[in-house]
This record gives structure tokens, C-alpha cells and sequence, in this order.
């Protein structure tokens, strides 16, 4: 085990596998930082590139990749309020309001360093967790996947801000959003106006563009100013962030762990695991006023969950052959490519190969944080630009993300759409996270509720893993309030 | 500040030209070369042929040929497709670029019908979708907007058959235990429509068998996870996914399945498939043969290319010679081996034959099969 781990760490040095991971680096940072454009979009596009090289190097390019994408859609989340990637879109909930506030490099500084710490606390948690992988994953059947989904709908009340009921409203839309396509098990048509593009259900990326960000440009556009509306000297820079990431660092190890344990699940993956962490930044603070205004716990969370995930995300598409993300689909056509098997194999004698995977993903961090430090106090800059200047080429990428994700038009109408009741939600007070949140886990409950019932009827409930779930998922809805009656209580008692 | 300026105007022109041929990206063609011109051509029958290939040579020379693919990036059938178009620019007239370009949805419907109704019908689009839609198109499933009889099939990729297999700790350990025993086998699908479906939905209507299909799993690898955690207690698919990618899981130390059936034509040389019951030998009636033979014939042309109707015929011609030379090429063999694909093409005539046979299936079976996969 010990030796796999240090093989993989050496084998990352090696000579043709090191250039090209960080010729991936580069591609991904390019790709990364256009708001809009994920990594799917880049990796598919390098894919006939790999045809020449072999598994370890094919794999450090793509992972390098794949590892910077990740954090530079953070960096345009909170500059700009465009998730880079649709697993960045909870960095802006909190990154975005503080890059308004001025404090644009603290919280990048705050998201790059989390995301650092994410990835190493990622890759030992999945060197630890190597030995029981294969139970763990083999042990969560069709109704554990229904109870974590559920026990994920629960984090919506978190996510709601002030106006719980709001929150709960947003999900249930997003719930019934989610519902739009075939449904999984007649394969009936829902709400898809005859259009097929429509079958698969609403693409996640041109919701999460629309909503998160045609109202912010609209908004830098109606003001006219600059994307930062004050001016704050040394306290907003970019080591601030990098002290809060070990201030806080509790929430910082705790959502790296989220982020691992999310990803190693197959079906649940990043854009999940970045909402159930943010969840977790706004529960367990003492003091919650300030999130949704720019609390630096808010991009910890996230910022940690993103990168750890991309470590646990290996292990199902590796050890099971089932992608979590579309990024992980395309390493598996790598995979084919260079006749490597996914399967039990990769835990065992193949270890080395899916360590040094691991380790490429903390090195191209490293890598990553180092290179964008440099010049980080600059990047915060762009929030100073004029508005003018910024929205002709926010709009253009935006939309161009919306296209590429699916190549079809239909997805430019989709961000449009989503960029109007984005716009209505701001403008009423609306929290739009338990939307999004809803939107993603709608089809997971969907699926596994009525895959379980028919397998098991009603009995799937009793299954010991399911209660444990559904407690904790109980505890969650629960505990805030009763604790608030404690307290209550106590307070009458005492005064009594 | 005017350079952050700069730099992201960069930035967005570097993108666009990127974005440009979408998700796929060309593999570098080489520098085109001059078709010979045969001036000892004295034959006038030769110098039509060859002004023919000139002509063809000319119009692709320079141009990027994209090839469709209804499905997503990464995965089986969208490495198949890449696999081929690494080879391919080079054997075309004129050394064209070829590119993936990814549509998916529907089961690769909307390539389907994109590609009949709006790509340029100029030979530089060639779809790449799923054999079965001719099948959807036969019964009247919802959604078809194209005609199998008018697309100018090219060359699919392998011809397979269907397959189901079973735990044998779960108690099932032949067909006949779940054949008029009142015994019920549960099987994990990813939707009507697709092989994980279709064949025991038929098979429960042919041979009396009684699988319990449980529709819902999000695609091929979830539906075999959910046999390998135990939760389902046998699956079915093409015979191409288990001999090749999933062969762990029928043969060797960790293996969890055992096939017990096989529908299609004819077996494919395997010892997987030795002394495995065939579901055509099986069936009692005609009636029943021909369901079944309904359902395995879209395996036998699995993953076709196909230029929409309207391809100028030279255009089409040289396009299939450029698959069958394709094929025949030793660099996508070796990289075919490497990917553990095994490369089985039908061409051009073959496949309208099988379209042919699909699309005249007796309008009792039709119904039948409406009935049972929709």
C-alpha cells in the first residue's frame, strides 16, 4: 500500500509524464478561466491527443487537466459571479458578494488555498480508504443512493438564507424542473414540447450560467461602475484568504472529507458534494448572518469539496468502470483507448497507476496554486474594470459555454430563460442554490425510489443503512430547531 | 489594467477558434497530394473514372469531413467512432480532416435527425448513431423524424448479438429456471430501446420467459454495478460488452455472471458462448422466431455511419471505399487491439439489406414489438 503510494508519487517525476502534465495545466488554465467553459469541453477536445501517448502520461495530462479546470472556475466564479464549471457555481454564493465587496483576491486567496488542502486531504483520505473502497461502494445499493439523495434535499433549509419557506419553494421548482425529459422508467415524454434535445432533461450547465450569471452582468450593466464597488487596501488581499483557509480550518478538513466521501459514491459527484459542503460551512457556524453577503466560509467549503472530490471521483470510474461526471466518462474513453481495465484490478495490482492518477491531481494543485498566487493580486484587478469593458466578453462566453456544452442552440435559449427568472429571483428575494440544489437531486431520488420499490417494496426502508441515513437526515432537518426550543426552554426555566 | 484587457480579448479569440469544430478536434491530415493525373490515360471509361476521383479529390481538399456521433465523449462507442476517424482522413480523396463532433440525446435520436434534416447534405457530414433507431422507425416509436430507406448507409462498426446472464448464487442457473416455473429473475435495464431492455422484454413474449425488468439505472456501467453488489439478479446486453470490456465478469476469478442465453442470427466464436442455449432454437413458433429475429437484426450493424440522402453518389462511393480501406488498415488494427475492439464491419449494400428486413417485418410483429418496447 505504502510503497504503491510513494511508486505513484515518483512515477508523476518521471520524465515524459511531468512536461505533459503540465502541458495540461496550461490547456486546462486557458480553457479553465473562460467562464463557461468546463473541463468536459476541454478534455474532449484534447482527447484525439492522447491516441499517441501512454496510459500514465495520457492520464497526467488529462488529470492535470481536469485538476486546474476545477479551481479556475472558482476564480471566475468569484470575480465575475459565471461559475467556470458547473460544480464552482456554490463558490459564488459567497466568492461573488465579496469580490463586490472588494474583497475579490481574500476570497480567491481563501478559495485556491482550500482547494489545495482539499486535494491533499482528498488524496491521503483516499489512500487510507483504499482497503475498504471496494465494500464501501459494493455496500450502497439503489435505496442508499435514494436515502443520501434525500438526506442531500434536507440541505436545502441551509442553503435558504433567511426565508426558509422561499428555500423550500425554490427546491420543490427545482425538484420539478428536474422532472422535464424521458422519465427513467417508461421512458414517457415530460414536458419536452417534441423537441429530443429536450429527452435527456435540461442541461445543468446553461441553468446554472443563466441563473448565477446573466443577472449579475445585467446588473454591472445597469450600474455601469465596476464589478467591485468599494475599494479595500491590503485587508481584502489575497493572503488574508490564505490565513482564513487555516483559521477555519475545520471546515476546510471537514468539506475536503464531504468532497472525498461524495465522490468515491458513484451517481452523486461534484455538483452535489459542492452544495452538501457549503450546507455544512453555513450549519456548523456559530454566526450565519453574514452568509450569502460574502462570509469566507462560504468559499472554504466549496472551494475544499471541489478538489478533494476530484481524487474520490477516480475510484467508482476506475475500480467500477461508472463514470460520476462526464470528465470521468471521457478518462474511461482513455482508458479504452490504451486497453487499461477498470475494475478490481486497479485497487490491487494496478495501485501504482491509480495512485500516481492521485498524486497528479495534488502535484497539478500545487502546481496550479503556485502559478496563480503569482499574479492573483492582479487577476482581483479585473474587478475594478469598467463595466463597459467586461460585459461584451462575459455575454459572448457565456453563451458560448451554453452552446458548447451540448452543441445545440436549444442550450442558449435554456440560459436565457434560466437568466430571466434568475433576474425575478434577485429582484423578489429569492434564495436560487436550493433551486440548483433540487434540479440535481430530483433525478436521483426520482430513479432510486422507484428502483428500490420495485425490488424491494417497502421494505427498502429497513435496511440498516437506509435508517442510519435517514436519522442523519432527520438530525439535520431537526436539530437546529429543537436546539432553538432548548434553549427557549432553558431560558423560561431559568426565568421561572 | 489594459493589459488584463488585452489579455482576456486574447483569450476570447483563442477560444472561439477553438470552440469552432466544437467537441472534437481534428487529427492533422497530411498535406494533400495531387490525385495522378493519368496522362497515359487513353481510355475514355479510365479518364472518367479518374476525372471522377479528381473531382471528389478536389471538392474534399482542404475541408474537415465531421463525423456525428449521438453519443457523449468517452465510453465505448464514442472511443469506436474515434478510433476509426484517426485512420480515415487518409484514405478519403483529397485527405480531408476528419473530426468528432458529439451530439448526444435520445439515445442518439437527435444526431439521427439532425443529420437527415439539417447538416449540409455536401458529403462533409456523416452521422453515427445507434442501429436500433431503424427498429424505433419500423414500429412508429415517437420522436423518428427520418427514414431509414433514404439514409445512404457507409459501414458500421461490429455485428453482435444479445444476451443475458444471471448470479448463480441468486438460485437462477439456467433459462429454463425461469421458464414456465412461475420463478422470476430480476434484471437491471437503462431504458426502453436499448439492449438492456429489449431482449428480455421479447423473450418474455417469445419463449414464455419471466425476467423482471427494472428500468431506471443511469446507463451500461450503473446497470452492471447493480449485478455486482447483488441488488439485481442478472442483466442483459450485447455480447460485444461482455466479451470485451465487462469479460471479468463472466470469466476468470472475480467473475460474478454466468450467460445463459444468446438471441441472433448467428453465434459470434467465442467459448463464452459454448453450450449456451440460442433463444431462436428455443422458440416454439414462427411467430415467435420472427420477434426475436426482429430484435437482434439492428445488432448486426451495430454503430453505423450513414450520409443523410441528397450525397452526391461519387462522394458516396469514395467515401466507402475510404471505410473499407479504413478497415483493412493495419494502424486502426493495432489500435483496435490495444482498445480490446473487435472491428467487425457490414457495408454499404449489407446494411440497406438488413434495413430492408427490419423495415418489412410483418405488420403482426410490428405491432407486437410496438406493444412490448415502447
Amino acid at each position: 500500500m505504502l510503497e504503491a503510494f510513494v511508486a505513484g508519487l515518483l512515477n508523476v517525476f518521471t520524465v515524459p509524464v511531468l512536461p505533459l502534465m503540465l502541458l495540461g495545466i496550461a490547456v486546462g488554465f486557458a480553457v479553465g478561466i473562460l467562464p463557461g467553459i468546463g473541463s468536459p469541453v476541454a478534455m474532449a477536445l484534447m482527447l484525439p491527443f492522447v491516441f499517441g501517448m501512454k496510459p500514465t502520461e495520457a492520464f497526467a495530462f488529462l488529470l492535470g487537466m481536469y485538476s486546474v479546470t476545477s479551481t479556475t472556475g472558482d476564480i471566475t466564479s468569484i470575480l465575475f459571479g459565471v461559475p467556470g464549471e458547473s460544480i464552482s457555481a456554490a463558490t459564488i454564493v459567497d466568492g461573488h458578494p465579496m469580490a463586490k465587496h472588494g474583497e475579490a483576491g481574500r476570497a480567491l486567496g481563501a478559495a485556491l488555498m482550500s482547494s489545495l488542502v482539499g486535494a491533499v486531504v482528498g488524496a491521503f483520505t483516499l489512500a487510507a480508504a483504499i482497503p475498504i473502497v471496494t465494500p464501501l461502494v459494493l455496500s450502497f445499493a439503489s435505496p442508499e443512493f435514494f436515502a443520501l439523495a434525500l438526506l442531500g434535499i434536507t440541505f436545502v433549509a441551509a442553503l435558504s438564507g433567511g426565508n426558509r419557506l422561499k428555500g423550500l419553494v425554490a427546491g420543490g421548482i427545482g425538484l420539478v424542473l428536474a422532472m422535464v425529459g424521458l422519465d427513467p422508467q417508461e421512458g414517457i415524454e415530460r414536458y419536452t414540447f417534441g423537441q429530443v434535445a429536450l429527452w435527456e432533461g435540461l442541461g445543468l450547465v446553461p441553468i446554472v450560467v443563466g441563473l448565477f450569471a446573466i443577472p449579475e452582468i445585467i446588473e454591472l450593466w445597469m450600474k455601469g461602475t465596476s464589478i467591485a464597488e468599494t475599494r479595500i487596501g491590503k485587508l481584502g488581499g489575497v493572503w488574508q484568504g490564505i490565513k482564513d483557509t487555516f483559521i477555519h480550518l475545520g471546515i476546510t478538513f471537514r468539506c475536503s472529507m464531504i468532497g472525498t466521501f461524495i465522490g468515491i459514491i458513484p451517481g452523486l459527484g461534484g455538483s452535489v458534494a459542492q452544495w452538501v459542503s457549503y450546507a455544512h460551512a453555513v450549519q456548523s457556524s456559530p454566526d450565519q448572518s453574514r452568509f450569502g453577503q460574502g462570509d469566507v466560509r462560504g468559499v472554504l467549503g466549496p472551494g475544499a469539496a471541489n478538489n478533494s472530490g476530484a481524487g474520490g471521483a477516480l475510484i467508482p470510474t476506475i475500480a467500477f468502470g461508472v463514470p460520476g461526471n462526464l470528465v470521468m466518462a471521457i478518462l474511461l474513453g482513455a482508458f479504452i483507448i490504451h486497453g487499461v481495465q477498470p475494475g478490481p484490478d486497479m485497487l490491487t495490482t494496478n495501485l501504482p497507476l491509480t495512485f500516481s492518477m492521485v498524486w497528479v491531481i495534488v502535484v497539478a494543485n500545487i502546481v496550479t496554486v503556485a502559478i496563480c498566487l503569482l499574479f492573483l493580486n492582479h487577476l482581483a484587478k479585473i474587478t475594478y474594470l469598467r463595466a463597459a469593458l467586461l460585459i461584451p466578453i462575459l455575454i459572448t462566453l457565456v453563451y458560448l459555454g451554453g452552446y458548447v456544452d451540448a452543441n445545440s442552440f436549444l442550450a442558449m435559449g435554456l440560459a436565457l430563460l434560466f437568466g430571466l427568472i434568475g433576474m425575478l429571483m434577485v429582484y423578489l428575494d429569492w434564495p436560487r442554490p436550493p433551486l440548483v440544489l433540487g434540479l440535481v437531486l430530483g433525478p436521483l431520488v426520482e430513479r432510486y425510489v422507484f428502483i428500490s420499490y420495485r425490488l424491494y417494496e417497502f421494505g427498502f426502508l429497513l435496511r440498516p443503512l437506509v435508517v442510519l441515513i435517514l436519522l442523519i437526515a432527520a438530525a439535520v432537518l431537526f436539530l437546529p430547531s429543537l436546539q432553538r426550543t432548548g434553549a427557549k426552554w432553558r431560558r423560561v426555566w431559568r426565568a421561572g | 489594467m489594459r493589459k488584463c484587457l488585452a489579455l482576456g480579448l486574447m483569450a476570447a479569440l483563442l477560444l472561439m477558434a477553438c470552440a469552432a469544430p466544437s467537441t472534437g478536434s481534428g487529427s492533422a491530415a497530411a498535406p494533400a497530394k495531387p490525385a495522378a493525373a493519368g496522362a497515359a490515360a487513353a481510355k475514355p471509361a479510365q479518364q472518367t473514372a479518374a476525372d471522377a476521383e479528381r473531382a471528389v479529390a478536389d471538392f474534399y481538399r482542404g475541408k474537415t469531413v465531421r463525423v456525428i456521433v449521438g453519443f457523449a465523449p468517452g465510453g465505448a462507442t464514442d472511443t469506436a467512432a474515434r478510433l476509426i476517424q484517426q485512420v480515415l482522413g487518409k484514405h478519403i480523396p483529397g485527405n480531408p480532416t476528419v473530426i468528432i463532433e458529439n451530439k448526444p440525446g435520445g439515445g442518439s435520436l437527435l444526431a439521427a435527425n439532425t443529420v437527415y434534416n439539417s447538416e449540409p447534405k455536401d458529403g462533409t457530414a456523416i452521422g453515427m448513431f445507434s442501429s436500433s433507431l431503424v427498429l424505433q422507425q419500423a414500429i412508429g416509436a415517437q420522436g423518428v423524424q427520418f427514414d431509414s430507406a433514404q439514409y445512404q448507409w457507409l459501414a458500421s462498426a461490429y455485428g453482435t448479438v444479445a444476451m443475458c446472464a444471471t448470479r448463480p448464487d441468486s438460485g437462477i442457473n439456467t433459462i429454463q429456471d425461469i421458464m414456465g416455473t412461475g420463478k422470476e429473475m430480476t434484471v437491471s435495464s437503462f431504458g426502453k430501446g436499448t439492449v438492456s431492455y429489449d431482449p428480455p422484454a421479447v423473450l418474455n413474449a417469445a419463449l414464455g420467459t419471466n425476467f423482471k425488468i427494472i428500468t431506471g439505472y443511469p446507463g451500461g456501467a450503473a446497470q452492471r454495478l447493480a449485478v455486482k453488489n447483488g441488488e439485481v439478479q442478472g442483466f442483459c446486453t450485447t455480447f460485444e460488452t461482455v466479451s470485451g470490456i465487462e469479460r471479468p465478469m463472466v470469466e476468470g476469478p472475480n467473475r460474478v455472471a454466468k450467460i445463459i442465453i444468446w438471441a441472433g442470427i448467428e453465434a459470434p466464436d467465442d467459448p463464452l458462448l459454448q453450450g449456451v442455449p440460442s433463444a431462436l432454437d428455443l422458440a416454439r413458433t414462427d411467430a415467435d422466431r420472427e420477434l426475436i429475429r426482429a430484435m437482434s437484426l439492428p445488432l448486426a450493424f451495430n454503430l453505423p455511419m450513414a450520409f443523410p440522402p441528397g450525397v452526391p453518389q461519387d462522394r458516396v462511393a469514395a467515401m466507402l471505399r475510404a471505410l473499407e480501406q479504413a478497415h483493412k488498415d493495419p494502424d486502426l488494427a493495432a489500435a483496435a487491439q490495444q482498445a480490446n475492439q473487435d472491428f467487425s464491419p457490414l457495408f454499404s449494400d449489407q446494411i440497406t439489406q438488413v434495413v430492408q428486413q427490419i423495415l418489412s417485418l410483418s405488420p403482426e410483429s410490428k405491432a407486437k414489438l410496438k406493444d412490448l418496447l415502447q
